[in-house]
């Protein structure tokens, strides 16, 4: 069996091998194996219109990229970095499994027929099952499907989303309790990306038990605001924050972040005027590493707001134009835009203009 | 066997690409020669805009409500003295109604969102037959409170447009609305979605025209506008709702209906089946891309790809048009093998009309929307 450079370093390490006086080649080792090691996954369209999925490190080289058969979405990485699954964009059906100690694709899945992936996901914390957020379209039923990643990512059950179009959903820090954002809105694959239902779509947040699939609690979004679909969300400390896309009247001024707590009704992050510009759309919502700070883009209105997660204040609104995808990094948060660029502290650490970076992007850090 | 994907056609757009422009082959890159917000400097969008609005957009749902108008002026005549001749006039009416409404559906931008008008007047499609379902309760039930526009604006949006007034004259038991008594509840309700398109329509007028409404927002662009910061934005929103339409138009419509062959076809996913106006609908639809073009003064700025644009509409308007003279039920047309074939010949205009506007006139303008800024996930 080969071992990669990581689990050849790993297993140097645990053995015990590397001992004092074998530092200065272990400190050179360990900032080659940094080199060449997974830090992002997105997807991207190519210049000849094809789309693939590609592992960045650190520095922002690539490390290695995978064709995909269309558009994908997110990346959910396993707790020990060794996988990264890449979901297709809605109303697509495939599941690529990337290997990140190899570099290299390990497989590919499929949710049942009648059911298609809304593009996210997350790992359990031992790293042996995957959620996915699907569509059970005939039966208009939001679904979290989840698969046996020991055995070949099989399908081994599913749970209710208790609502319509979960479009992402995330384990909070218990490990148990599962965040989902039903964004409440109708579609099918016979028309595709079209929404079904605007004029009654109700979104709304569920908590459901991993252990069991039960709905522990609910909370829907005030009438008035009945038409921001509820889409992306990240934890940080004790609330969720979320961000949507309102799908009425565009002249609306309305607050497209809010934050919530189990047992407290969804509240919106400042004013409606502080959106102005974002052209009603938020693409991604992000933490940084110790909780203090969340990121949401605004790719139609190419900007990034950065919040204070305590005060729930606005800290700074970056410009990058066309930027969707938004992870954490060491010292804040890495964003990709359409345009081939990914930024950390407002410089480029990739840029390649024949690509556009996809929607979403994903630490491994 | 001919098969059609939902996806565009690599082979069709390189050829495209050729023909009208080899320079421009290969996908959009916002910011190509462009500034940051994919404008070039001296581009003067607004006597474009302007003239969109004045001459294709209010004219459209101008005609629209006159139409609607005359709807309910033959339908109060039917309900009046029923009898076969007033109820041939009455369903003649919606000829033109279809019509008038398909020319100003790819308008969904601002007063055609605003209180889910869009919905109100045409709620489709309709998957699971929801609007079916409400509109035959409504009538079994004589519900009197769909008899006042007002109180029909506020009950669901399935039961007070295009498809629920399609109904009452052309669906089931639709021929007694001749022989039952005068002022019967379906005749009744006829007139007032009739009065209720007039009204929605009407909404939607007076929000573009009104001193602070969208005609307003559209001109007087800036960072303090909450929907367009610049000239280029709402250009680039014009090329959307264009780029959509035909998109909708062959992907949603055609392809979804016609499908592989004509044992998979579903003929009646297709929207104003029941009236047979479905190949009506579909020119009208066209044929409002094509008068954004030539009308709203879109094609000054890129005459070439417009000629291009109106050669690929005009020939799908043909393959139409050739069907719609046959005179055959849709339902049992799309069933036809020759038929069928024609509807898949619409497809291949259709794609390379969706180039045009989707890729060729906005990266020759500069107005290419970003990759994250399409439909949001």
């Amino acid at each position: 069996m080969s071992l990669s450079r990581r689990e050849f370093l790993n297993r140097i390490a645990a053995s015990g091998v590397l001992a004092t006086g074998q530092l200065p080649f272990a400190s050179f080792a360990q900032a080659e194996a940094s080199s060449l090691q997974a830090a992002y996954v997105s997807t991207l369209r190519k210049a000849d219109g094809q789309y693939a999925a590609a592992v960045i490190d650190r520095s922002g080289n690539l490390i290695f990229q995978e064709h995909l058969d269309d558009r994908g979405h997110a990346t959910a990485i396993a707790p020990n970095k060794k996988f990264a699954v890449v979901f297709a964009r809605r109303p697509g059906r495939f599941a690529l499994v990337l290997d990140l100690f190899n570099n290299q694709r390990h497989l590919a899945f499929s949710p049942p027929l009648d059911h298609h992936f809304y593009g996210h996901g997350f790992f359990s914390p031992d790293g042996k099952l995957l959620y996915a957020t699907e569509n059970d379209y005939e039966n208009e039923r939001g679904i979290i499907g989840i698969y046996d990643t020991t055995n070949s990512f099989a399908r081994i059950g599913q749970y209710e989303s208790y609502g319509i179009g979960p479009h992402e959903a995330i384990l909070l820090s218990d490990g148990i309790t599962i965040a989902i954002s039903n964004g409440g809105i109708i579609t099918h694959p016979d028309y595709p990306r079209q929404k079904l239902n605007l004029a009654s779509m109700e979104p709304q947040i569920s908590y459901v038990d991993r252990r069991d699939g039960k709905l522990i609690a609910q909370s829907k979004l005030p009438y008035e605001y009945n038409q921001l679909s509820l889409r992306h969300m990240s934890a940080a400390k004790d609330h969720i924050w979320i961000g949507g896309q309102y799908e009425g009247d565009p002249s609306n001024s309305v607050s497209l972040v809010a934050t919530h707590r189990i047992g407290e009704e969804i509240k919106p992050v400042s004013g409606g005027q502080t959106y102005l510009g974002m052209k009603q759309y938020i693409g991604s919502v992000s933490v940084n590493i110790d909780g203090s700070l969340v990121a949401t883009t605004a790719p139609k209105g190419n900007k990034v707001a950065i919040w204070n997660s305590k005060t729930r204040e606005l800290v700074k609104t970056l410009s990058h134009v066309d930027a969707g995808g938004v992870a954490p990094n060491d010292r804040g948060f890495t964003i990709s835009d359409g345009q081939g660029n990914l930024w950390q502290d407002n410089k480029t650490i990739y840029h390649d203009p024949e690509i556009a970076w996809d929607n979403h992007i994903s630490s491994a850090i | 066997m001919i098969t059609f994907s939902f996806k565009s056609k690599p082979n069709t757009r390189r050829h495209l690409s050729k023909i009208i422009s080899p320079a421009l082959a290969g996908i959009v890159i916002v910011g190509t020669a462009v500034n940051a917000w994919g404008q070039t400097p001296e581009t003067n969008f607004k006597p474009i805009i302007k003239q969109t609005i004045e001459k294709a957009i209010l004219p459209g749902y101008k005609n629209l409500t006159r139409a609607a108008k005359a709807q309910e002026s033959d339908l109060t005549k039917l309900c009046e003295q029923p009898n076969k001749e007033n109820l041939a006039k009455a369903q003649q009416a919606f000829r033109p109604l279809v019509a008038a409404w398909s020319g100003v559906e790819m308008y969904r931008i601002g007063p055609a969102i605003k209180n889910n008008r869009q919905e109100k007047l045409f709620f489709w499609p309709d998957r699971k037959s929801i609007g079916l379902r409400q509109v035959r309760k409504l009538i079994d039930t004589q519900d009197e409170t769909a008899l006042a526009t007002e109180t029909l604006q506020k009950k669901s949006v399935a039961v007070q447009g295009m498809l629920a007034l399609e109904y009452v004259l052309f669906g089931k038991n639709a021929e007694a609305l001749a022989t039952s008594k005068p002022k019967s509840y379906r005749c009744d309700y006829g007139v007032n979605i009739a009065k209720a398109i007039q009204t929605t329509g009407q909404e939607i007028i007076d929000d573009w025209a009104s001193p602070s409404g969208y005609t307003t927002m559209m001109l007087d662009t800036g960072p303090s506008n909450p929907i367009y910061r610049s000239d280029t934005e709402v250009m680039q929103d014009l090329l959307r709702i264009s780029s959509e339409m035909i998109q909708s138009t062959r992907d949603l419509k055609i392809l979804n209906t016609i499908k592989e062959s004509p044992e998979k076809s579903k003929p009646k996913r297709a929207p104003f089946w029941r009236s047979n106006q479905t190949l009506h609908a579909y020119q009208s639809n066209l044929k409002a891309v094509e008068t954004l073009f030539t009308q709203g003064g879109l094609g000054n700025l890129t005459s070439r790809h417009t000629q291009s644009l109106s050669f690929e509409l005009g020939q799908t308007n043909t393959f139409l048009m050739k069907l719609e003279k046959e005179n055959i039920a849709w339902e049992k047309q799309v069933k036809q093998t020759k038929s069928h074939e024609t509807l898949s010949f619409t497809l291949i205009p259709l794609e390379g009309a969706h180039y045009i506007v989707n890729d060729l006139i906005p990266e020759k303008l500069g107005l290419s929307l970003g990759f994250n800024s399409l439909d949001g996930d």
